[in-house]
């Protein structure tokens, strides 16, 4: 009986514990016709689409990869070494970019990006949805895969262009490209920008793509091509840079796109009195007037650390101040009237001064993007002093030390007795939440602002021998910002007002190599600024300390890195692909 | 891990359960389910005995310490370490953290504002309790036989200060019942409860875990302030690793696991068939994790002496956070048998089995998180704020079938052979593909039981054995054969929150088991009556059809994680030799056995690029090379002199020019003499951090009343990687200066250039160790004695773990068995001593 009982059960006993369902998949099939799904679907790739947070790969563990905020403004002339960038940007900073690459990579990620969205390109149109609602998925789909193509030609030069979703049984010269060339991918970048704009027109949800974004799109894009056609050399038989002569072709189509999105309603933040706080609210003020496009978080959910990374002290995790801005860089600010901001370096540093005597005047800017010594901070101000001379005139140095009650330090250092170079940024910082605490952010970053898009008008009007329009735009930025206006314009002075607008938002090490001056501008040591208190008068005795990231490893650029690395790997993977020169 | 017949794991068992435990590691493992291919520890527990009821209660109280650990290092070393690295990356004299008064006060130690605080003894102590008592009972008739157990462990962490402990709870109960002359019926109860609670900050290696607080504690914070209210801070973002280890201060990662388990069997005894009996066995497990962890905010200081100022230092998170989770598995287990054992004719001794076995596995889990919590004081979920909640659950559930039959024959113990043929399927595989077929044959020839041996009285047992066997493996997550996606990730559109929906990769339909095959020979000897004896053993073992994906070989530009396939292959060989001695002479017993092992692996083939460039394809290519092997530059010793650098007839390409070397730095050799120091100048360096050749001694003793044990256990002919992460006492001694000049310096010049840490030989050392694993000596007190007290057996014990070691490490201060790559900071290995009474009644 037990045998036949045996016998008898055993199929569906099989059967029954054989045949098990995935809880938690969902196939494709229903995914297409279903609105949600798509939008879900889309919504991945955006937050796939990491390089929106200031150029962060998603690299690395999970401080490097939080971290990786920091690092394009650790790699240019904005910003000292510090703490965190021992691990990325530093040792690439000192000359150690080589064919293992390692910084800034955006590779394999977008391709992965790209596939998903080739995925949604070519199937959502042969589902059953709405056309409208195709139309402008599909353009979204297409502002996302053009955005990522931009991020990856500003770094490698040309790459691969892959514009349908392989099987794996493709035929091998598909499965193994080779690199399209740097213009063949700007060309692809403006002319899919070209063809989905005005579907775009309906998306009006913050957060996704509109019509400005993918203008904004075009317009940067143009303009780095123009200035790698006018600055920039031919290399690998066309692969690498564009012909001379085309320049203008490319500044004329971002001064045409930036002169629409001034068509489309965007204006430039402009309504606190006081210039240095309506500055320091166009990136506090969600949803202002200026922003174009945005990556949004929200304190509970979508975090990123900007805020904890940068603000002052008091600090949990012993952190901030983790970007410092060298002395040069609070120098590159003007004074309100417009005279240059360059400090006479033996002056200061003979004799007391005051904060007010030291600074006065400065531009509005300057107080709005960094912060230094007796900066106001939540009720109190940051102290940077380091060092204190007693009412007796002794100077007293180490921490432990004293005179009657105030202490030979303030609270301005991370680690033991690091100080930075005296300036840490305050732009973005949200002074009145507890990111500094709570090891979160919730502002909003800006990948396009109509700032920028001015900025980008002046250049390209100039290039184009506009010099009267190019004039006026940067007296806009100028009027708004608190400065006083200019009377006559050129390249340098362009070039200033970009650095000084657009400080830390990301563009500086992309500015510096599209105009081939890095060789020049990132070899260049920076300074600190170390301030000492004096007892009895409470002004400060100030000391310039140059070579701030160390003689043996000075910041130094070389030639070949105005192209990352394909790497080893990427080309023992693939041998069609063709290294950069140099590696 | 097969435990009473049903795949399980130890640990959660109390050592006093176990009967009696097996490795199967030939051919004959196969019979032990799928993925036996790499060996299978058999373990029984104990069963009711047909004896009158003997009670035994075992107790036992254990100290563990520390083998061997890195040491912290005082304020005068560490802050000299600091003064040296920004003096040496050409920082000024101005800035520099310390002045060289400030190190001599610290090494002085006499000023109360240059203290040096010895932050491990204030947070570990010396030696962490473990407590261990069982009480069973055992006895039975013809009828029924039984067994009952309760054990209940505790053990301490090294940690002094509310370190958090573990304890678990054991119970069993065996049942076996005669029932009718042909049925019998064996029930069995399992259970195990244990708890864990330790502090938030994580004992394991590895980055943001207590270790890195201990080496990064700075010793010039005192460890307590004068104001007891106020959390000393001692230079960390997390305060100190006192605070950071304290479960009052930092919160707490707690877990409690239940592991039940209940099977009946019934074993039925055909008639009319001799030797014939059918078996059922059903076992069900259920087990369940409950997880919480419980984060508090805190605030810290500094003191100002000289002020009496104190002074915020920083402050971690702003309120309370509470993540609880709760896991629900279960596995069903059935097992249906026909056996049939017989004589013929006294010498065919026949066996054949029949088996059907089916596991069917679920499980559940539920997480749910808060934090912004009001007080830290209430540490449940309510408490928390609504507006950060956040919570998620899942469920899964797989399957496996498996039909085996085995056949066995021996004539009169001379000669023997087993064949086993596995059917195995799983759930895990598709439609189609599920089932895989493994045969396995297994043959013996027992030499001493011929007749010509028969006269070899010397000879007391001599086997010659050799088996083919094969198994499969279905190690790849659940459903790789379906493609999909699923809901993962989050954006932010408007003002709400967009749940993302990825593609789960592409699905391979074609996906089935992993295969291993294994071809085993040994020889067994006995002689003289056990003077000498032991055993020679050898092994060749394929993998077929590892699952891997193509994506090493498919480039980037392909865009989609590609399926897993049955690709890869690998070999595995290896010998193993025992030898010993066994005897009494008069009250002295004594049996003495060494052992010495090797091993290694190979692949076969590896799915990788199909690399042109020479020097890439030496360094990368994996298919035909041993698994471990390791590349990176070769060095030679530290830069001793700026001319020396100057003098040097390559550059380090890599690094962008010899510029930035100094004395100190590591000298790295231009292998391929093209005067260019790059990737291409690497080569095959150590030996593999795994250990290929093991070996161990064990010895047994008894005189008259005492007994003694010992293990010693060792292994060479393998590599450390010796990278000291973190500032210690051991950093100090070992470190490059200026003073020295000794080029073969371990560490070389702090804040020295990044080439310092480019993967070469220049950390790795050769490494070998000698250990006196386990030694324990017992005294049972005379019987005469015990008995008058109506006890059966009273046994004193003391014993240890780790009593000794012998390496080639312990000038380092690091422990020859440390886990890759983590050097300075792990749990120790521990070194316990115990003192253990056990008694029967």
């Amino acid at each position: 009986m037990l045998t036949a009982g045996l016998l008898g059960c055993l199929p569906s006993c099989v059967d029954s514990v054989l045949d098990k369902k995935p809880l938690d998949i969902i196939s494709d099939d229903i995914v297409w016709d279903d609105p949600n799904l798509v939008d879900a679907y889309l919504a991945s790739q955006y937050a796939n689409t990491n390089i929106f947070e200031l150029e962060r790969s998603g690299d690395g563990e999970y401080w490097d990869n939080v971290g990786g905020i920091l690092n394009i403004g650790l790699i240019s002339d904005e910003s000292g070494n510090t703490a965190w960038s021992v691990t990325n940007p530093f040792r690439y900073k000192t000359g150690g970019l080589n064919i293992s690459g390692g910084l800034l990579e955006w590779w394999e990620r977008p391709y992965a990006i790209i596939r998903n969205l080739n995925v949604l390109i070519e199937k959502l149109p042969e589902s059953s949805g709405e056309p409208d609602f195709i139309a402008s998925r599909v353009s979204e789909a297409r502002f996302l895969r053009a955005f990522n193509y931009f991020a990856m030609v500003k770094r490698y030069g040309g790459v691969p262009l892959m514009t349908k979703a392989l099987p794996l049984d493709a035929p091998r010269e598909e499965l193994y490209p080779t690199r399209n060339s740097e213009q063949e991918i700007y060309d692809f970048v403006i002319s899919e920008v070209d063809a989905i704009e005005e579907a775009l027109k309906g998306t009006t949800e913050f957060g996704r793509s509109t019509q400005g974004a993918a203008l904004a799109l075009k317009c940067r894009a143009a303009l780095y091509a123009g200035s790698i056609a006018r600055f920039g050399t031919v290399q690998l038989n066309g692969l690498l840079g564009i012909p001379q002569a085309q320049a203008s072709t490319y500044y004329q189509k971002a001064y045409d796109a930036a002169k629409k999105i001034g068509e489309c309603g965007y204006a430039l933040y402009n309504a606190d009195e006081d210039k240095a706080v309506n500055f320091r609210n166009i990136f506090l003020k969600k949803r202002n007037s200026e922003i174009i496009f945005v990556e949004q978080h929200d304190y509970n959910q979508n975090v990123w650390r900007w805020g904890f990374f940068n603000c002052p002290k008091p600090h949990g995790y012993d952190a901030g101040m983790s970007t410092v801005p060298y002395l040069e860089m609070a120098e590159e600010f003007e004074y309100a009237d417009g005279r240059p901001g360059t400090l006479d370096r033996n002056a200061i540093q003979q004799g007391l001064w005051s904060m007010e005597e030291l600074w006065g005047g400065k531009e509005p800017r300057f107080f709005a993007t960094l912060y230094t010594n007796e900066t106001p901070w939540k009720g109190g101000y940051v102290d940077f002093h380091h060092g204190l001379i007693g009412g007796d005139g002794v100077l007293y140095e180490d921490k432990q030390q004293a005179w009657n009650g105030t202490p030979a330090w303030g609270n301005q250092y991370t680690g033991e007795n690091n100080f930075g170079t005296g300036f840490g940024v305050l732009k973005l910082l949200e002074e009145s939440s507890t990111e500094n605490i709570d090891e979160r952010s919730g502002t909003d970053c800006i990948v396009f602002r109509y700032g920028e898009v001015l900025l980008n008008l002046a250049e390209a009007a100039f290039e184009l021998d506009r010099i009267g329009e190019a004039l006026e735009a940067v007296n806009q930025i100028r009027d708004r910002a608190g400065v006083a206006r200019r009377t006559s314009i050129d390249r340098d002075a362009i070039r200033h007002e970009r650095k000084v607008e657009l400080a830390y938002e990301g563009h500086r090490y992309w500015d510096v190599r599209r105009w081939r001056i890095a060789v020049s501008e990132l070899s260049k040591p920076g300074s600190a600024l170390r301030y000492i208190l004096d007892y009895n008068t409470r002004k400060y005795k100030l000391q310039v300390l140059p070579d701030y990231d160390g003689t043996t490893t000075p910041p130094r650029f070389y030639e070949q890195n105005y192209y990352l690395p394909i790497t080893l790997t990427r080309t023992g993977a693939n041998p069609n692909l063709v290294e950069n020169p140099g590696y | 891990m097969i435990i009473d017949g049903v795949e399980g794991s130890l640990t959660n068992i109390d050592p006093i359960q176990i009967e009696s435990i097996s490795i199967l590691k030939d051919g004959a493992a196969s019979i032990y389910g799928a993925r036996a291919g790499n060996g299978v520890l058999l373990v029984t527990t104990k069963r009711g005995i047909e004896q009158k009821p003997t009670i035994t209660l075992n107790t036992s109280y254990t100290m563990q310490g520390v083998t061997n650990m890195v040491k912290t290092a005082s304020s005068g070393q560490m802050s000299q370490m600091y003064r040296e690295a920004h003096l040496n990356a050409g920082l000024p004299e101005d800035t520099a953290p310390f002045s060289a008064e400030d190190v001599e006060k610290y090494f002085a130690g006499n000023d109360p504002a240059y203290p040096s605080s010895d932050w491990y003894s204030f947070v570990f102590r010396d030696w962490a309790p473990l407590q261990n008592h069982n009480l069973s009972i055992r006895g039975g008739s013809e009828k029924i036989k039984y067994m009952g157990f309760f054990g209940y462990q505790n053990q301490g962490t090294m940690i002094r200060r509310n370190g958090g402990d573990y304890s678990r709870f054991n119970i069993q109960s065996n049942i076996d019942a005669k029932i009718t002359s042909r049925l019998s019926l064996s029930i069995d109860l399992f259970a195990a409860y244990e708890n864990r609670k330790f502090a938030g900050r994580p004992l394991s290696a590895g980055r943001s875990g207590a270790w890195q607080d201990l080496y990064g504690t700075r010793p010039w914070y005192p460890t307590t302030l004068p104001d007891p209210t106020k959390l000393a801070y001692g230079g960390l973002d997390v305060g100190s690793v006192a605070l950071s280890t304290n479960m009052d201060v930092w919160g707490y990662q707690l877990n409690r696991d239940k592991d039940l388990r209940g099977a009946i069997s019934l074993a039925y005894d055909v008639p009319f068939i001799e030797g014939l009996q059918a078996k059922a066995l059903v076992n069900y497990r259920d087990w369940q994790g409950y997880s919480k962890y419980f984060r508090k905010p805190y605030t810290f200081y500094t003191y100002n002496q000289a002020a009496d100022l104190y002074t915020q230092a920083g402050a971690i998170w702003s309120s309370a956070y509470d993540s609880e989770s709760v896991n629900f598995n279960g596995q069903l287990t059935q097992q249906y048998s026909l056996n049939y054992d017989r004589l013929f004719k006294g010498a065919h001794h026949v066996t054949a089995l029949v088996l059907f076995e089916s596991i069917d596995y679920t499980g559940n889990n539920l997480s749910a998180t808060r934090d912004g919590f009001l007080t830290p004081a209430i540490e449940q979920l309510f408490a928390g704020s609504a507006s950060s909640q956040t919570n998620s659950g899942s469920a899964s559930e797989t399957g496996r079938a498996s039909v085996i039959g085995r056949i066995n024959y021996g004539y009169k113990d001379k000669y023997l052979l087993e064949t086993i043929l596995r059917a195995d399927a799983s759930a895990k595989f598709p439609d189609g593909k599920r089932w895989g077929y493994f045969p396995s044959v297994s043959l013996g020839w027992v030499i001493s039981q011929e007749d010509f041996m028969k006269n070899m009285s010397a000879v007391d047992f001599l086997k010659l054995r050799g088996s083919y066997g094969s198994s499969g493996n279905d190690a790849v997550g659940n459903f790789q054969y379906l493609a999909g996606y699923n809901i993962s990730g989050m954006y932010i559109w408007g003002d709400r929150i967009v749940n993302g929906l990825s593609p789960t990769g592409m699905a391979n339909p074609l996906l089935t088991w992993e295969k291993m095959t294994i071809y085993n020979g040994g020889l067994d000897f006995s002689f003289l009556r056990r003077m000498v004896y032991g055993s020679l053993e050898a092994f060749y073992r394929m993998r077929d059809g590892i699952p891997a994906t193509r994506a090493a070989s498919i480039p980037s530009t392909f865009g989609a994680t590609t399926p897993i396939e049955n690709i890869n292959s690998l070999n595995d060989r290896g010998f193993e030799l025992s030898l010993g001695t066994a005897g009494n002479k008069g009250n002295f017993t004594y049996d003495i056995s060494a052992n010495i092992s090797w091993s290694r692996a190979k692949w076969d083939h590896y799915e990788e690029p199909e690399y042109t460039d020479p020097d890439q394809k030496r360094q990368s290519q994996r298919s035909g090379q041993w698994t471990d092997r390791n590349f990176g530059y070769v060095s030679d010793g530290l830069f001793t002199s700026q001319e020396e650098i100057n003098s040097l007839p390559y550059t380090y390409t890599a690094l962008g020019g010899n510029a930035s070397l100094r004395p100190g730095d590591v000298k790295y050799k231009d292998m391929n003499g093209d005067g260019v120091l790059d990737w291409k100048d690497q080569q095959e360096i150590g030996k593999g951090d795994m250990p290929h050749w093991f070996y161990g001694l064990t010895g047994f003793f008894a005189y008259r009343n005492f007994d003694f044990t010992a293990l010693f256990q060792g292994a060479f002919g393998y590599s450390t990687s010796i990278n000291f992460a973190y500032d210690s006492d051991t950093k100090y001694k070992l470190r490059w200066t200026e003073a020295s000049n000794d080029p073969q310096a371990l560490v070389p010049r702090l804040g020295g250039s990044s080439s310092n840490d480019w993967n070469s030989d220049y950390r790795i050392r050769n490494t070998f160790y000698l250990r006196l694993k386990n030694a324990s000596l017992g005294y049972t007190l005379p019987k005469q004695w015990t008995k008058k007290a109506g006890i059966e057996k009273l046994r004193l014990t003391v014993s240890s773990t780790n009593l000794f070691t012998l390496s080639s490490l312990s000038k380092y201060y690091i422990d020859p068995e440390v886990p890759g790559g983590n050097t300075d900071a792990y749990y120790p290995q521990q070194r316990t001593i115990s003192f253990g009474l056990n008694l029967s009644f």
